[in-house]
């Protein structure tokens, strides 16, 4: 069945998002926004998607492969820690069904 | 001479119609006055967007390393008379001045990591080429089954760490040369080693892309090449 975030659950993934970014890359918090750019920012590299990726999959125990991630991402890519928030919904509700609504 | 003054390490992945080097982007001088006087007044202004300092270097690093072996192959006689700009896909593309030719160079890539700045410059007239370099460090372990998988293989063993970095290098530096971003690195590719830091790199839609791979400084730099004539044709 497909989950459905709350808003709160929603802005919790938000702000473990800028925790994550903020320890990882050792930035100040608080320059962290949903427009911030991840890796023009706060010079982060394209691996850290995936470990964000990964450590949200452990988090919410979603089985979703990071092929259909990968494909999902090639229509949807991302750049700003608004945009990287918006995939990790997707993932955490739709899980295998990424890209069920979009045709793949 | 400008083009002598910046220190690059030409790479073995270099054969005759593609160059690759690395510049220590920690030996650049003065990031300022080295951007106002290797890039052009567009190049200036994103520059400047740039907030993070290290960010900007490495920015920086990966665009002088490119003018330089520009400026050695005289493409150029001043790094100002080219501009590297992105297509629709966020490729690098080179825009020369009025009466300088491309002709010589058909296609770049560019990566940093680090301490490295690196490019790749080609003459190949219908091939991609892709360049990614990615330090060797225990950061990668913690991902290994995230994009290594059984149909990876390398062709003799190397440490964890290595082998993990060789893996990411190679699937972006075919992720850069198709213009897929991180989707395609994420993607269903497996990496075979054909003979000692060569390699074929397949997707699961059937395309297939040429690699090599050197190791340098406990760095991995990975330069992918694919043939694509309707690109070629575009251009």
């Amino acid at each position: 069945m497909p989950r459905v975030l709350s808003a709160d659950e929603k802005k919790e993934i938000y702000e473990h998002i800028r925790e994550f970014l903020s320890d990882e890359l050792d930035v100040p918090l608080e320059s962290i926004g949903r427009d911030t750019k991840i890796i023009d920012d706060l010079k982060g590299d394209s691996m850290i998607y995936l470990e964000l990726v990964e450590d949200f999959k452990k988090k919410y125990d979603v089985k979703v492969e990071i092929a259909l991630i990968g494909r999902y991402l090639q229509k949807h890519p991302v750049y700003t820690v608004g945009q990287t928030a918006g995939v990790v919904y997707d993932i955490v509700e739709r899980g295998d069904n990424l890209l069920a609504s979009e045709g793949a | 001479m400008l083009a002598e003054a910046v220190e690059l390490v030409p790479l073995a992945l270099t054969a005759d119609d593609v160059e690759v080097s690395l510049l220590d982007v920690t030996r650049l001088a003065d990031p300022d006055v080295t951007a106002a006087r290797f890039l052009t007044p567009t190049e200036l202004e994103d520059y400047a967007r740039l907030r993070h300092p290290a960010r900007r270097r490495e920015w920086l690093g990966a665009r002088v390393c490119l003018k330089t072996m520009l400026l050695r192959r005289r493409c150029v006689t001043d790094p100002t008379q080219c501009e590297i700009t992105k297509d629709a896909a966020g490729r690098p593309w080179l825009c020369f001045a009025p009466g300088f030719s491309g002709a010589v160079v058909r296609d770049c890539s560019l990566s940093h990591k680090g301490r490295f700045a690196c490019a790749a410059a080609s003459s190949l007239a219908a091939t991609r080429v892709g360049v990614d370099i990615e330090e060797i460090s225990p950061r990668l372990l913690r991902l290994d089954r995230a994009f290594a998988g059984d149909h990876d293989r390398p062709i003799r063993p190397r440490s964890p760490e290595e082998r993990l970095a060789l893996l990411w290098a190679l699937k972006e530096a075919c992720a850069k040369a198709t213009g897929g971003g991180l989707g395609f690195a994420l993607g269903a590719v497996e990496c075979e080693e054909t003979a000692e830091g060569r390699h074929r790199v397949r997707t699961a839609d059937g395309r297939e892309f040429r690699a090599r791979h050197v190791v340098h400084d406990r760095y991995v730099v990975a330069l992918c090449l694919t043939e694509d004539e309707a690109w070629a044709a575009a251009q």
